[in-house]
């Protein structure tokens, strides 16, 4: 056994790294205070809670107190009465102050209501399910998709008409909101593992309830209840407009709207300004806030498929292509900005060859970039990542600085791409045969019926069993394994010059995964195409590839043929690879382990990325990045052939030798 | 522990049977329910392992909810030391959760995030041993963190600081907290990359040596499993279609399912797999060139359920239900072939199947 | 799809009846505060006067019964008469207020559709570009403005102030075409002026989830142009999410459409449900929900037989 390359025996004990990430509650606040719309509704809501509990403080007059004398009746705005005076000569300003107090004793009364009898209801009905929670739901889907207004009438009509009244059947309508929401997290959080986990220690249901589903709801709740809070406002002033809410003399917004409308036609728009700004401000900042909170708490914004990164200036490869290769990669570098402006270089001098008739396999550990490499030659880099140097040629042509209209000819047509998931790469709500035939049709120009025929025929080709019945199905019809026949039948329909499969059997079952590559090699042979195989699976790679690429952070760590790869690694992170497989391990003893893990794309060490995992580390690894050497004799002359590695000291160890 | 008879399985499943009823709805037929384990028996003693491999779907995580008492069970019985638990009252339940334990698939989804490694192991320390949070926990805990290979610092950890490995042996160490006897691994290793998920394997096995734990190490790749286990079940469509011997049941298998598992088994050298792929290749395509999909586990053929993919099916196999019969490898296996046709009566079914196939040209002859 | 569509029909069935409990509980409770038999006395009501009307109502029965009757009456299409007029049938009433209303809603409806889905499909087209922002501040001051203010600003700018319209009452269809479209022009817009917000909010952010996802890159990588991945691939699948909120907010505008008809000062459905509370006439809600409440229903069957259409999962496992 070689072993040196590995770190055996005990496994040394494992502390974090240094750089822990950003407590999410400190991320939560940075992002709210950097939202200029999120901290305009906080200081909005500061100015609210003081006229709700010092109106005396803000202001100027007594809100009751009349003036009817007559020019002092519908005044606009003036030195005394900044926001002018109502048709009973009462000040506005004032008015306006203390109808803070309405709305934030609405939203306690129906706030209440509504998070006391949903949370409960929501959280029980989640938890047990079955029937009981089918039972829960119905009634309240009934409850939920009547008007509110409605409901709220059904019980002021009960009750006699008031404010209180009014907020107490907002506050019962509403409650089927959060009845929804806590249900839909409850029974999404119980299916968690963590939950069974917490049951299998031994946590009791009231505490697995208390301890563990709350927190998990809590961001919902919170969003929701500011939305909510805008929503009760609304339909409050909406009761008291109707002059079924607050009392008719109060200085409550939607009353004084009331007022104003019998009104403003006559004496002008400015009776409705004051209560109605208020009225909409308020709203907006909830409503806001509730937004900004979910941005906060969530991933980062989106960004679609659709989003191009502005294109910048691709620095150019410093190395030539080969003139044979269908396509040929060289120098390329990805960068993503990542928090805090920082930049995440997910690619680094990535460099390969694959010609026709060829299967290249591209092998690492997840994160390595495997994935990234085949977006980007293909001009599908996804934002707001981008390629900021090398250089890309495809069957002869330079396509590295190529615009997504002439892109667009060649995906699909020369190049055609497996993915990993194969039923999540199919449109849902589209017809399997018509999603088949449109490559056909785009590229080749075909008519609907000949598409049709010819994508029963490659259903036929890539053995899926009755292709005419199979071509009206949906996705959701087919199994993984003939979910990912359906794949390959669209990747070629075209019959490409270059295929590229993403991990095409992992997610399919061993079984599969065996028919899936042997597929492959079956259309590979009879149209002598290029193959790229990206998998993490090295035993794969042993059966289909031809030669291969080894990949770590982002790095190209060694291309050779198959057979070297596999029998002579002599890249230490290859060898490694290799020999924790338990395949390469017969004895029932621990296995070899590369300790550690692999460092984050925004902390690369320096020198070697490898070398705080690697056996044979030594300083000269960590002073300066190893380049990527050519290994094949020179004289060949042959790039494609010339076997590439990136480590200091390739030579040296080449003597050690022996198999794993 | 008791010492009555050793004859007597430390823990054992007996015939379990777990069915999935379909939802009923109003104004249709209720469809038939989903049968996701049919008649399954299997023991362990303490300090081995048995190991459970099949495909997805075939019912594997389904034995271990039964067991953890997390789905209800149609039929059969559990044993542990002796004592049912099929069905834990909830009297019982506390004692039984401090004898058997779980770590799950999926390390991001099986740790609470909201909550650091000190709460997330403590809380088990605290229900066990009514231990309260403190320094005292924490110690307890740092030891846990210790015998899974992790330093202290971790205590104040929470799971999304974690990488996958670290959480998994989190995971672990709040199993080992209670200080079980049984250890259900489910799918515990899968989610993670080789070099880390030889990392996790060889922390089990070493707990093991130190606790004399015994392990249920569910899982579908064979490799992994053979590497855990002493004994090895194989799952297919909710039965168990042969159990033995780990080396013997991959040396050679009796069930033409088994060998068609171990074929597909990619091996990391050119040389070797290129003969691995051509036996594998007898597999899986129907005489019609078309593919075979397994049937569906709430409409199983009354016959053997492998039989329309089966490269050596017989009538008989449309017909009957194979019963278990006694194999080569001190275990059981449920084919027809064994009994009828060829009556291989529990050897090998390896060279059968090559002496069947006519077309491709032999292959290496054993799997592994 | 006959056979998903009549299945949803038949479905309906008991949310019909749920509908009318909770309906008829709205009595129950008012009797149990002793206020239906008083409000028919009206003011110093006589012991007499209120056992003859209790009597004469059936109160006295027990509550099944009452209910069972009810339903009944129902079914037959009598909604009973007004407490404060007998000779007033409910049905009658509502016969001659709900066409304002039904104008009102369902313009605003077609408007609000329209016009909150080309917006939406143009803000997802370019996240974070200048057209999204714009229509995303726009979006969010429409949905914090309720439809009675905005009514009244429409009502003051094109209405009074430029004199285009008229700026209260309401001409019927079977009068004047062209005066019934100009009579309810503006309340229209009012009321879908929130809608638009909504369905523009729900659709940007669905079609954003939907071009996220692998099968739109999986279609641009087959070379899929850019105007088909919108609207051959993206949009289909944003559109559940969206049916769904437009049921929800059609429902919520026939509710929020009382408001907007008094500042129009339209004698619809709104404007007498709100007298119906205001003078305690609980025969005349009632009325007043049993018809909303068909109406909600009638909705939610569209939007689920769109959702057949959209979603061929929903469809097939019916
Ligand atoms: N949209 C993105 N934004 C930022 N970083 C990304 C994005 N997509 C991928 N990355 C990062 O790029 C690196 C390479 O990812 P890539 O998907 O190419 O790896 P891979 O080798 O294909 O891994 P796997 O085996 O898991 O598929 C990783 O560090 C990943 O976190
Ligand atoms: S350069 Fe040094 S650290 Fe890197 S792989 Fe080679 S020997 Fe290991
Ligand atoms: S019983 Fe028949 S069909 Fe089933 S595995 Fe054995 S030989 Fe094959
Ligand atoms: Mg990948």
């Amino acid at each position: 056994m070689t072993g040196a390359t590995v770190a055996s025996g005990p496994e040394p004990i494992e502390a974090p790294l240094e750089s822990a990430a950003e407590s999410p509650r400190r991320r939560f606040w940075r992002r709210m205070f950097r939202n200029p719309l999120a901290v305009f509704s906080m200081l909005w809501f500061v100015t609210l809670v003081v006229s709700w509990l010092a109106p005396d403080v803000l202001a100027t007059h007594d809100p009751f107190k009349q003036d009817v004398t007559l020019q002092r009746l519908f005044e606009t705005p003036s030195a005394d009465h900044w926001l002018g005076t109502d048709q009973f000569g009462r000040d506005l300003y004032s008015r306006v102050i203390y109808g803070a107090g309405f709305a934030f004793r609405s939203i306690f009364i129906a706030m209440s209501i509504a998070v006391g009898v949903g949370v409960p209801i929501g959280l029980f009905s989640g938890w047990k399910g079955g029937r009981v929670d089918r039972a829960i739901m119905w009634v309240n889907d009934v409850l939920f998709s009547l008007p509110i207004v409605l409901l709220a009438m059904a019980v002021i009509i009960v009750l006699t008409p008031s404010l209180t009244n009014a907020m107490i059947g907002v506050g019962i309508a509403m409650s089927t909101r959060f009845i929804r929401l806590t249900r839909a997290v409850t029974l999404a959080e119980k299916e968690e593992l963590y939950v069974d986990a917490a049951r299998i220690t031994g946590i009791s249901t009231p505490r697995i309830l208390t301890r563990y589903i709350v927190p998990n709801l809590l961001p919902a709740l919170v969003i929701q209840a500011a939305i909510i809070s805008g929503a009760i406002i609304l339909i409050g002033a909406t009761l008291s407009f109707l002059g079924i809410g607050a009392n008719l003399d109060d200085p409550d917004w939607g009353v004084m709207l009331n007022r104003a409308q019998s009104v403003f036609r006559q004496e002008g728009v400015w009776q409705i300004v004051p209560a109605g700004m208020a009225l909409v401000l308020t709203v907006l900042s909830f409503n806001l806030l509730g937004d900004a909170i979910r941005d906060a708490l969530g991933r980062d914004a989106g960004n679609n498929a659709l989003t191009v990164t502005k294109r910048v200036e691709v620095a150019p490869a410093q190395t030539e292509h080969a003139a044979d290769a269908v396509l040929s990669i060289r120098d390329m570098d990805v960068e993503f900005p990542g928090q805090g402006g920082k930049i995440s270089e997910i690619l680094n001098g990535v460099s390969l060859d694959v010609r026709a008739g060829e299967t290249l396999g591209v092998v690492g550990e997840s994160g390595s970039g495997k994935s990234m490499t085949m977006l980007s030659a293909l001009g599908l880099t996804p934002a707001p990542g981008r390629m900021t140097r090398g250089s890309v040629q495809f069957d002869g042509r330079d396509v590295t600085n190529l615009s997504e209209a002439e892109w667009a000819k060649i995906r699909g047509k020369d190049i055609g791409i497996i993915f990993q998931e194969p039923i999540a790469v199919l449109n849902p709500a589209i017809k399997v045969g018509s999603q088949i035939a449109e490559p056909l049709r785009i590229h080749m120009g075909m008519s609907k019926a000949d598409a049709r025929k010819r994508a029963a025929e490659l259903l036929a080709e890539v053995r899926v069993p009755d292709p005419e019945r199979r071509l009206d199905q949906y996705p959701h019809e087919f199994s993984g394994g003939m979910a990912q026949r359906v794949g390959i039948a669209m990747a070629l329909a075209c019959e490409p010059k270059l295929l590229i499969a993403d991990e095409p059997s992992t997610a399919l079952d061993v079984t599969v995964q065996g028919q899936i590559l042997d597929l492959i090699s079956e259309v590979q042979e009879r149209h002598q195409m290029a193959v790229i195989l990206i998998t993490h699976d090295l035993g794969v790679i042993a059966e289909a590839a031809d030669r291969v690429l080894v990949m770590y952070g982002g790095q190209v760590m060694e291309t050779a043929s198959a057979h070297d790869v596999f029998l002579s690694p002599k890249h230490p992170y290859s060898r490694a690879l290799l020999e924790t497989m338990p395949q390469s391990h017969d004895g029932q003893g621990e296995l070899p382990v590369i300790a550690g893990m692999v460092p984050s794309a925004t902390a690369w060490p320096t020198g070697c990325r490898f070398a705080p995992r690697c056996g044979f580390a030594t300083d000269a690894c960590t002073s300066s990045m190893p380049p990527l050497e050519r290994v094949a004799d020179p004289a060949q002359g042959d790039l494609v052939q010339a076997d590439l590695i990136r480590c200091v000291r390739h030579s040296e160890l080449g003597l050690v030798g022996g198999t794993a | 522990m008791s010492d009555t008879s050793s004859s007597r399985p430390f823990f054992s499943v007996n015939d379990l049977h777990v069915h999935f009823a379909a939802r009923s709805r109003l104004f249709r037929e209720t469809p038939p329910p989903v049968k996701a384990v049919n008649g399954l028996s299997l023991s362990i003693e303490p300090g081995r392992t048995f190991g459970l491999v099949g495909e997805s779907g075939s019912g594997k995580s389904t034995v271990a909810r039964a067991i953890l008492q997390l789905v209800d069970i149609k039929a059969g019985t559990i044993t542990l030391d002796g004592e049912d638990v099929t069905n834990v009252p909830s009297g019982k339940e506390l004692a039984f959760r401090s004898r058997v334990q779980a770590v799950l698939q999926d390390p991001f989804s099986s740790l609470n995030q909201v909550h650091q490694t000190r709460t997330i192991v403590g809380d088990a320390i605290t229900r066990h041993f009514g231990v309260k949070a403190g320094a005292d926990r924490d110690n307890r805990v740092s030891a846990l963190l210790d015998e899974v290979g992790m330093s202290p610092e971790f205590l104040d950890h929470y799971p999304y600081e974690m990488s996958g490995g670290q959480r998994q042996r989190i995971s672990i160490a709040r199993a080992l907290a209670v200080e079980p006897d049984l250890i259900i691994a489910d799918e515990a290793t899968s989610a993670l990359d080789v070099s880390i998920q030889s990392q996790v394997i060889n922390v089990l096995k070493r707990v093991q040596a130190e606790t004399g734990v015994a392990y249920l190490f569910i899982a579908h790749d064979l490799e992994v499993v053979k590497h855990m286990s002493d004994d090895v079940g194989v799952m297919y469509l909710g039965y168990l279609v042969e159990k033995g011997d780990a080396e013997r049941i991959y040396d050679g298998p009796a069930h033409p399912y088994t060998e068609m598992l171990i074929a597909s088994i990619p091996m990391p050298n050119p040389v070797v797999q290129a003969e691995r792929r051509a036996l594998r290749q007898t597999f899986g395509t129907q005489p019609g060139g078309g593919i075979a999909e397994p049937p569906s586990p709430s409409n199983l053929p009354k016959g053997c359920p492998f039989e329309n993919r089966c490269p050596v099916a017989m009538d008989i196999c449309r017909e009957e239900m194979p019963e278990p019969t006694p194999g080569h490898h001190g275990g059981e296996v449920r084919c027809h072939l064994h009994t009828s046709g060829p009556e291989l009566g529990g050897e090998s079914v390896v060279h059968f199947i090559e002496s069947q196939k006519l077309s491709s040209p032999a292959g290496s002859g054993s799997a592994v | 799809m006959a056979k998903y569509v009549a299945f949803r029909l038949l479905a309906a069935i008991p949310l019909l009846l749920a509908i009318a409990v909770i309906t008829f509980l709205i009595s129950v409770a008012m009797e149990a505060r002793g206020s239906i038999a008083g409000q028919v006395c009206g003011e110093g009501a006589t012991p007499e006067c209120i056992s003859a009307v209790e009597e004469e109502l059936g109160l006295n029965d027990p509550i099944p019964v009452r209910f069972g009757r009810w339903l009944g009456d129902i079914v037959s299409g009598d909604l009973g008469s007004s407490l404060l007029d007998q000779n007033t049938a409910v049905s009658a009433l509502i016969s001659e207020r709900i066409w304002p209303t039904i104008s009102i809603v369902s313009f605003s409806l077609l408007i609000g559709i329209t016009f909150g889905m080309l917006m939406g499909i143009a803000a997802a087209i370019r996240p974070g570009g200048l057209a999204d922002r714009t229509i995303s501040v726009v979006a969010a001051g429409v949905i914090a403005a309720p439809g009675f203010i905005m009514g009244m600003l429409l009502s003051w700018g094109i209405a009074v102030e430029l004199g285009w319209l008229d700026p209260v009452g309401y001409v019927p269809f079977s009068e004047s075409v062209v005066g019934w479209l100009k009579s309810i022009t503006l309340p229209s817009i009012a009321l879908a002026l929130p809608t638009i917000a909504i369905v523009q909010r729900q659709l940007r952010s669905s079609m954003a989830n939907a071009l996220q996802s692998r099968y739109v890159l999986a279609a641009r990588a087959r070379g899929v142009a850019r105007t088909k991945l919108i609207g051959r691939h993206a949009l289909p699948n944003a559109m559940v999410p969206t049916v769904t909120v437009i049921g929800f907010r059609a429902a919520a505008a026939i509710g929020l459409t009382t408001a907007v008809e008094i500042v129009f000062g339209i004698r619809g459905m709104g404007e007498m449900l709100v007298t119906s509370i205001i003078t305690r006439n609980v025969t005349v809600l009632q009325g007043g929900m049993i018809v909303v409440g068909l109406t909600v229903i009638t909705v939610n069957l569209l939007v689920d037989i769109s959702y057949g259409f959209l979603n061929p999962k929903v469809r097939l496992s019916r």
